[in-house]
């Protein structure tokens, strides 16, 4: 810390805006707890103060999430809070921004000027290659601000929140350091190749089985079906990191650590409404486990989720993976009641990005920089699927 | 699955379809229901009454740690054939009442109906009869028709109906409630549907308050702003101010007699529903514009994310600001959070007949009535009865507004 971070407004050399400033929480900012909370459920001045001296109190402050206040600068007011998640890996940054409800049009403008001075300090002195954020649609006076302000529009996910009753589509902007872009070439310009015919097929028929299902299923294929995860399930995907091949659609190798996905795997069964929902995909013939689909982060207020899928090696190219994410759709769609999911896909994973098309997944844009390639920063092509699409697709009528 | 039909029978290795023999009652032409046990852990996904996957291992930490502590029992739907869990009866015990929700494995889809309907006409006059319950109440989804006109074929009745709470395959289903009376204790007190429901009020709904746009800044921490009042989360401030005003209520109506909250009580029970995320209770304190003092609460209790559907509550504890349109304001307030934030579907409010005030409310607010659920708690020498509303969110945000200058 500096001297110039003094906690008041005169004193602060940067992050200072027309009407507003950005200033790290203190902990007597509890007080505005609704400002400072992004979040739609009730927050009181009370729990406020523990997250402010628990969680963020021990945050790192030179490599971890920076959360600021957004203060008016004429009467020192907390509108609101921008949130800046910074990862070791310089492709995870994201900037997202909260207003207190009841400032109408007054509180998007603030909005858009704490957004723009937090893509600004990150961009120019922080030096971030790249960061996000992420909108609804409906705020156009923010994304307008911003494209204005050099970002661009790379991903439009259809219907991605609900609002008042209506769907809402989120816009996805980035920003990209003009010193990189220098470097490494405009990031719009990589080609992505394809493969596929990228038309929808059939779905397979989700079979009601007779007389016998197979122990714990939930949902059930002509060849597969999918469970709940087990403990032998994970040590059997962990072991299978050794053994794959170094295939060009995959990111490379990697080896997990079998701990850590145990510890992870039985903290998320102990949450109430679960934040990852992963399935075992299971041949219906002998039982055996041959690969996981999973629903990433499902947003229960907006019903939306992400779709993950991985199959052994063995059971890759002949459409196990396709009946066993049919049988995901139809768990997140007709089940759990989801509207929409969403799917994010390496450029060079033609594989994945042909399953999907495949699948009745609709392109929604394109994700730049995200990690590293061949000496380049490779891109994200990402997927949108609907409700009402997925149950419109045809049926396969093969299978009984 | 491996079995050999000639090895003897014992307790850790029974033979499959043996299951059942021996036991006296609920056993069935195709089902038999008997408690709970540790291996149903392999089954979770038949019985558990949750859309969300668990492993076995943590669904038998729930068996030993949770189910075995109180709360729902769950009675397994077993298959006589194989011994293969289908389904469960969870049933709650509270006051006169049982209250049973049935889960059956939707894997089976139509195949299931014939298995649950067995279960549901063996368990109920099992809990009545034998058990000698005053009353059953059995909560299904309207699709399962052939499971209630069996239940309807031994005298159970439908009371309620609660519209589009379950989405089912991209379809709203209706629940419905059906009881099974005691005979017994209908010739003690009388059939409790034979008595009108009393009312006060016209029973028409009225104009939603129109929306506040505001010139100068919210109240501090608001959520929402009406024209006289605002909601903002409880703080520990307003435990005291509650305990006063309990200790101050002149009406005796509400509940089954008044209540008295503890300051600190009150305080730690709204920090605890805070804590959770996301939360299962959501309270949101009613405060006046004019002076930021607290006169109520208004909440949404028992939230079910996968239907969207929850129940509402509200109270204005201040004496003083009822029957002016305070709690009708909150109210509001609360539905637009709930409908237009959460992306709730539906609401449902329970209200003792006894109160007929916060029914003719209800209605006011554009509420329906659903029904009615009889025999849920001691009153004057009987058992009490329910009134019970629902409201949906196309219907809510379908009602007329009142002018801004209203």
């Amino acid at each position: 810390m500096t001297d110039t971070f003094q906690h008041h407004q005169g004193a602060q050399a940067f992050l200072v805006g027309e009407t507003i400033y950005l200033r790290p929480i203190e902990k007597e900012d509890a007080k505005d707890s609704v400002a400072l909370r992004d979040s739609v459920y009730p927050y009181s001045p009370e729990r406020a103060e523990a997250w402010i001296k628990d969680e963020i109190a021990q945050e790192n402050p030179w490599d971890g999430t920076l959360r600021l206040a957004i203060r008016r600068k004429d009467d020192e007011r907390i509108v609101g809070a921008v949130t800046i998640a910074q990862g070791r890996e310089f492709m995870r940054f994201e900037i997202s921004s909260h207003i207190a409800p009841g400032y109408g049009a007054r509180g998007l403008r603030w909005k858009a000027e704490a957004i723009a001075l937090a893509v600004d300090f990150m961009m120019s002195e922080r030096q971030a290659p790249m960061l996000r954020v992420r909108l609804p649609a409906t705020e156009q006076v923010v994304i307008d601000s911003l494209v204005q302000s050099g970002m661009r529009i790379s991903v439009r996910l259809r219907e991605r929140y609900m609002q008042s009753g209506k769907a809402v589509d989120e816009v996805i902007l980035q920003a990209f350091n003009d010193a990189w872009v220098e470097t490494m070439g405009d990031p719009g310009g990589q080609v992505l190749e394809r493969t596929g015919e990228g038309t929808p097929r059939p779905r397979p028929r989700i079979v009601a089985p007779v007389p016998v299902a197979p122990p714990n299923a939930l949902v059930v294929g002509p060849r597969v079906y999918l469970r709940p995860y087990t403990e032998a399930d994970i040590e059997r995907y962990v072991r299978e990191d050794r053994f794959e091949m170094l295939e060009p659609f995959l990111p490379g190798r990697n080896l997990s650590m079998l701990p850590e996905e145990l510890h992870y795997h039985n903290e998320d069964e102990k949450a109430d409404i679960p934040g990852f929902i992963p399935l075992a995909v299971c041949l219906r013939e002998t039982h055996a486990y041959i690969g996981e689909v999973a629903l990433v982060n499902p947003d229960w207020i907006n019903r939306t989720a992400e779709t993950a899928s991985w199959m052994l090696k063995e059971y890759r190219a002949q459409g196990y993976g396709s009946e066993a994410k049919h049988l995901l759709l139809d768990y997140a769609f007709n089940r759990l009641g989801l509207r929409m999911l969403e799917s994010w896909v390496r450029y060079e994973n033609t594989r994945s990005a042909a399953a999907l098309r495949k699948q009745g997944y609709r392109e929604a844009g394109t994700f730049c920089w995200t990690s590293y390639r061949s000496g380049q920063f490779t891109n994200f092509i990402v997927f949108d699927l609907l409700a009402r699409e997925w149950q419109a697709l045809a049926r396969d009528q093969m299978h009984q | 699955m491996p079995a050999n039909a000639t090895a003897p029978s014992t307790p850790e290795t029974p033979v499959p379809g043996q299951g059942s023999a021996g036991q006296t009652f609920l056993v069935g032409e195709l089902v038999y229901i008997r408690a709970i046990e540790t291996g149903d852990a392999q089954y979770g996904s038949a019985w558990r009454h949750s859309a969300f996957p668990l492993s076995p291992g943590r669904v038998e930490d729930i068996i030993k740690e949770d189910i075995s502590k109180g709360g729902p029992r769950p009675y397994i739907i077993v298959r006589k054939s194989d011994d293969v869990p289908v389904g469960a009866l969870w049933a709650t015990y509270d006051g006169p009442a049982v209250t049973i929700h049935p889960h059956i494995d939707t894997v089976y889809g139509d195949l299931a109906s014939p298995w649950l309907t067995e279960a549901l006409t063996m368990a109920l006059p099992w809990l009545v009869e034998e058990q000698h319950r005053p009353s059953v109440l059995v909560r299904v989804p309207g699709n399962e028709t052939a499971a209630i006109a069996a239940m309807e074929a031994i005298g159970a009745r439908q009371t309620a109906r609660f519209r589009e709470m379950y989405l089912v395959n991209g379809q709203w289903q209706d629940e419905v409630i059906l009881e099974l009376l005691n005979k017994q204790w209908v010739q003690r007190l009388g059939d409790p549907n034979e008595i009108e429901l009393p009312r006060t009020g016209t029973g028409e709904a009225r104009p939603v308050p129109a929306a506040v746009e505001l010139d100068n800044d919210p109240p501090l921490n608001a959520v929402r702003v009406g024209r006289r009042v605002y909601l903002r989360p409880f703080e520990e401030k307003d435990g005291p101010v509650l305990a006063k005003l309990t200790r101050e209520e002149p009406e005796t109506f509400f509940d089954t007699g008044r209540r008295l909250y503890s300051g600190t009580g009150v305080a730690a029970w709204h920090d605890s529903l805070q804590k959770k995320d996301p939360p299962a209770w959501i309270r949101f304190a009613i405060c006046l514009r004019q002076s930021d003092e607290v006169i109520g609460g208004v909440g949404i209790d028992g939230i079910d994310r996968v239907h969207a559907y929850a129940e509402s509550e509200s109270e204005v504890l201040n004496a003083q600001y009822r029957d002016q349109g305070y709690g009708t304001e909150a109210k509001h307030l609360l539905l637009d959070y709930a409908f237009n934030t959460l992306n709730l579907h539906s609401l449902q409010s329970y209200v003792l007949w006894e109160n007929t005030r916060s029914a003719a409310a209800l209605r006011k607010q554009g509420y329906r009535e659903a029904g009615r659920i009889n025999w849920t708690y001691a009153w004057n020498g009987k058992f009490g009865s329910v009134a019970v509303f629902d409201l949906l969110a196309e219907e809510w945000r379908a009602l007329p507004r009142a002018d801004a200058g209203e």
